[in-house]
């Protein structure tokens, strides 16, 4: 990890079945806050500038609809894995997403996002 | 409390190259190769310091970005630590500087008294102190890939600096849009004149993350600046600034650090 710009640990998020990878990203800077690898030979920097990215569009599309509505979490579903997003905080000086990864053979997505929502409820 | 801004720097000769200021990183390099325990200032063209403890980098500043603003969460607070490490880094590293000498300590600590004078010349003062608590801690090769990845996002917004002029944009693009409340905060200062620098010293936020912000605003059409014409905005990628030829530098890197 090139980076230790916060003290939080992601272990919790490690236990999730499927687990593959996970790190924090700061919304406003695409800066990597944090981030673990269980396996695999995934880049950390691209997968967490293209969730910041996703993120990001969808913030534009969300001022420009104006539905008076929060972006909670984004699936992506790929042939083998499963990302997931989802933001910790609300105030602009927090906005951090949690970005997971996880292999779509052993994951089970309902359980994953519980274990994901918790662990964003108790960083916030 | 009237808040001075050091102004522009006057460029040095020399060439910064595109990542950031080759002078200072390898000194830079050179401490954390050394563990290294104290304080690096810079006097020149924009003063400041960066602060090392065993080799690791745990604290920046200069007199262009603002300290942080204690925050009542503790993730807030981490997160506000390393942002304005990172965003002083930033600042140094993006001119041609001239540093001072290395003051080792066993337990780098800050000049309380910078926030107040911004007299740092180069001459660190041990009058008063404030411990750093290392909460966040940086390697300086880590550190340098990120001021070279925040310099690339800085070159995708056509020229919009941090010390662009701004205006609020007198007609909304659509009949109605949504902004947060960070979003909020930054339209209702906006005047004319106003940058996105003096915004962040306002608000107690980073320069860099101010800049984006205020940046997506343009995209947006909330704001305005004259650099930048009207829709011709086009919006930062995160992704795009690691897949240029630098970036593809900068992910071997951090690929190659981590055994993959």
């Amino acid at each position: 990890m090139p980076l230790s710009a916060v003290d939080v640990s992601l272990t919790p998020v490690t236990k999730i079945d499927g687990f593959v990878l996970g790190c924090l990203v700061d919304l406003a800077t695409g800066m990597v806050l944090a981030s673990e690898s269980g396996q695999g030979d995934i880049s950390t920097p691209m997968v967490a500038a293209g969730a910041a990215d996703i993120a990001n569009v969808l913030a534009v599309m969300s001022a420009r609809v104006a539905a008076s509505e929060e972006l909670e979490d984004v699936i992506v579903t790929f042939s083998n894995h499963l990302h997931l997003v989802r933001l910790i905080g609300r105030e602009w000086s927090q906005r951090v997403i949690l970005l997971v990864i996880l292999d779509r053979r052993r994951a089970n997505l309902a359980i994953a996002r519980r274990e994901i929502r918790n662990f964003c409820a108790s960083v916030a | 409390m009237t808040i001075r801004i050091q102004p522009p720097p006057r460029r040095l000769p020399g060439k910064v190259v595109n990542d950031y200021d080759k002078h200072l990183a390898s000194r830079l390099t050179k401490l954390a190769a050394a563990g290294s325990s104290g304080v690096a200032p810079v006097s020149s063209p924009v003063a400041g310091a960066i602060y090392f403890q065993d080799g690791r980098v745990v604290f920046a500043e200069c007199g262009r970005t603002p300290h942080p603003t204690q925050l009542s969460s503790s993730l807030g607070a981490m997160l506000a630590g390393g942002e304005a490490t990172v965003d002083a880094a930033l600042e140094l590293l993006s001119n041609r500087s001239t540093s001072g000498r290395f003051r080792p300590m066993a337990q780098p600590a800050r000049d309380a008294s910078f926030d107040s004078n911004l007299r740092f010349d180069g001459n660190f003062s041990l009058d008063s102190h404030v411990s750093l608590d290392g909460n966040s801690s940086f390697e300086v090769e880590g550190l340098l890939a990120e001021v070279a990845r925040r310099r690339r996002l800085l070159r995708q917004m056509a020229g919009f600096t941090a010390d662009s002029p701004l205006a609020r944009n007198p007609s909304l693009p659509a009949e109605r849009m949504q902004v947060s409340a960070g979003q909020w905060a930054l339209i209702i200062r906006v005047y004319p004149g106003s940058t996105s620098r003096g915004l962040a010293w306002a608000l107690g936020r980073s320069v860099f993350s101010t800049t984006s912000e205020i940046y997506r605003l343009i995209v947006l059409g909330l704001v305005t600046a004259e650099v930048v014409p009207d829709g011709g905005a086009e919006p930062v990628s995160f992704t795009r600034a690691l897949t240029s030829e630098k970036g593809k530098t900068a992910v071997t890197a951090t690929r190659r650090r981590a055994g993959l």
